[in-house]
């Protein structure tokens, strides 16, 4: 075996079949969990019915895929920040994200939060649903009006 | 994972986007005469190269 330098193996779009491999998500029942729903949206505002995204923070995890609506929904620990990375059909290479709250004291003291320009900050903030208590409501647009920042990694 | 000599490489997108021919290479497998198994099955070996200090550079942004 060769031990000079290789070439790496390409990065590649999400395939169409990943559903097979996806595991059902346990509910988590601990005091502080949240509900939380994503809405995925093309720059035409259409859903994206075919997408994958792993959202994780310090202790939890949870990979979901989204219905024909462009929506997935999860139990997840409450933490200042959710990671988030989005992969779909056409994406060469996943899109990095996170998903902070609404009205969050520590917004003002987040780095991360501060880099992205100022009017589009508020595409990383989760909404409290109004109907439901403890359930938060997350809109993520690929493109277009209110395009969700991205991070590059 | 790709098979090599396939008559559709040309004409998969998946394969095509990617510009640079080694990391074209990367992702065919080799056929290995010693992993087939007679009158069964054909073997193939296919390698995974997790990005490192010491990999070849090559342009991966499309």
């Amino acid at each position: 075996m060769s031990t000079g330098a290789r070439v790496a193996s390409s990065s590649q779009t999400v395939g169409p079949f990943f559903h097979l491999g996806l595991k059902p998500q346990p509910p988590r029942r601990v005091s502080d969990t949240i509900t939380l729903s994503l809405q995925v949206t093309d720059g035409d505002g259409k859903p994206v019915d075919d997408a994958l995204i792993e959202l994780w923070n310090a202790d939890s995890f949870a990979r979901l895929a989204t219905n024909k609506d462009g929506t997935c929904e999860c139990d997840i620990a409450r933490a200042p920040y959710l990671n988030l990375c989005f992969f779909a059909r056409g994406l060469l290479r996943q899109l990095h994200t996170r998903i902070y709250w609404e009205g969050d004291r520590l917004l003002a003291s987040d780095p991360v939060f501060a880099l992205a320009p100022e009017p589009r900050r508020q595409t990383l903030l989760a909404s409290p649903d109004p109907h439901v208590e403890g359930r938060w409501i997350f809109h993520l647009r690929l493109q277009g009006p209110h395009e969700t920042v991205f991070f590059d990694i | 994972m790709y098979f090599p000599e396939d008559p559709l490489l040309a004409f998969d997108p998946m394969f095509t986007a990617i510009r640079d021919e080694r990391a074209q290479q990367r992702l065919i497998a080799r056929f290995d005469l010693s992993l087939t198994q007679p009158e069964w099955a054909l073997g193939y070996s296919f390698d995974i190269v997790v990005r490192g200090p010491n990999s070849t550079p090559f342009e991966e942004r499309v």
